[in-house]
């Protein structure tokens, strides 16, 4: 009786390590970049949810070229994980005009991320 | 012999009792009781930009007939922050959802003087770090001298949590482009132009008592006596 009590505190000592091994493990898998393009009515939405386990610095711009010359925007901030940052850029095109929209991420100093949307009016 | 293996036994048992309690814990966090902090945010979750004596972030509805504003030059870019009061007391969470952020805007001419804005929405941290949850960002076309209301607004967001000591903030960037000379101007806190960002649920976490910690250690130390007493009384 005694062998089998050690023997079950031994097995959950064991599976408790285990877990937070693994824990450890997921925490350093890394920073995820989810690009997102929805049409609300007329209106565009383009852009990006940032995710990390782990927590740090980004950066982040966006240009893009309306119908009256280009505009860029960028900022920088700070993920505290569990969670996440979105960016959203609301942009209405024109009839027949096509809006390049570039975004770039970057994790502390490395670009991780980079992506180009060609937005029309008529697209679904 | 025996005798010392099941107190060792015992003891690991107890040892362990701390971080059973302490994983039932973040269990209990990841799924957490929620109450909504309706105390703080006021009937709906809608933040209004105030002035007072600095820039706030409230839950009161502003209160003047005119509005504040802020006056951009074309060719300029202007930055400002707002911050809510309220100090997180334990932790609270933002439900999944997405954040809109209404303004009001107009220019010093009725044609080509056009304005970009964005927001940010995050929470400082009690070290006094910016942490962004949400941004959105639109250009207004020929915005025009008459005051109009514009409307940015994110897809949904996922539920993020907010540690004890934060503060909500939110930050506007407004550029204006066009003839030099001209304005923008965007205004907040009055009546009929309540700039305001409107977010998902907020709710605050109930933190639980750890039963398991407290009362997990007595109850095996009482078992093992107990059960040594009969195995005495059984020999004997």
């Amino acid at each position: 009786m005694p062998l089998l009590v050690t023997i079950i505190a031994l097995a959950i000592a064991l599976a408790l390590a285990a877990a937070s091994f693994m824990r450890i493990v997921h925490q350093g898998a890394g920073v995820k970049v989810a690009h997102l393009r929805i049409k609300v009515a007329d209106l565009w939405i383009v852009g990006f949810t940032l995710k990390s386990h782990t927590g740090g610095f980004y950066r982040y711009s966006m240009t893009h070229n309306s119908s009256i010359g280009l505009v860029s925007y960028s900022d920088t901030g700070y993920i505290e994980p569990p969670n996440s940052f979105t960016y959203a850029l609301n942009i209405k095109p024109e009839p027949n005009e096509t809006i390049l929209v570039n975004i770039k991420v970057w994790w502390g100093e490395q670009l991780i991320d980079e992506v180009n949307h060609y937005i029309r009016a008529d697209d679904e | 012999m025996r005798r010392s293996i099941l107190i060792v036994s015992m003891l690991i048992l107890i040892l362990l009792a701390a971080p059973i309690a302490a994983v039932r814990q973040v269990a209990a966090n990841s799924t957490p009781i929620t109450a909504s902090v309706q105390a703080e945010k006021g009937n709906d979750d809608t933040l209004y930009l105030r002035r007072f004596e600095y820039n706030n972030l409230t839950t009161a509805k502003p209160s003047e007939e005119k509005a504040e504003n802020i006056t951009v030059q074309v060719k300029s870019t202007t930055v400002k922050r707002w911050v809510n009061e309220t100090t997180v007391p334990n932790t609270w969470i933002i439900s999944r959802g997405s954040y809109n952020f209404t303004f009001w805007i107009s220019s010093s001419k009725d044609q080509g003087v056009h304005a970009n804005v964005s927001f940010t929405f995050g929470y400082i941290t009690p070290e006094g770090r910016e942490s962004a949850i949400a941004s959105g960002f639109a250009r207004i076309i020929n915005v025009g001298n008459s005051i109009i209301s514009r409307n940015i607004t994110t897809p949904p967001v996922e539920s993020q949590t907010i540690g004890s000591g934060s503060k909500l903030f939110i930050k506007v960037t407004i550029s204006a482009s066009g003839s030099s000379g001209d304005y923008i101007y965007f205004y907040y806190d009055g009546q009929a132009q309540p700039t305001q960002i409107i977010t998902p649920q907020i709710s605050s976490v109930v933190p639980e008592f750890p039963f398991g910690a407290v009362f997990l250690p007595p109850v095996l130390l009482s078992a093992y006596f107990i059960l040594k007493r009969r195995t005495i009384k059984f020999r004997a």
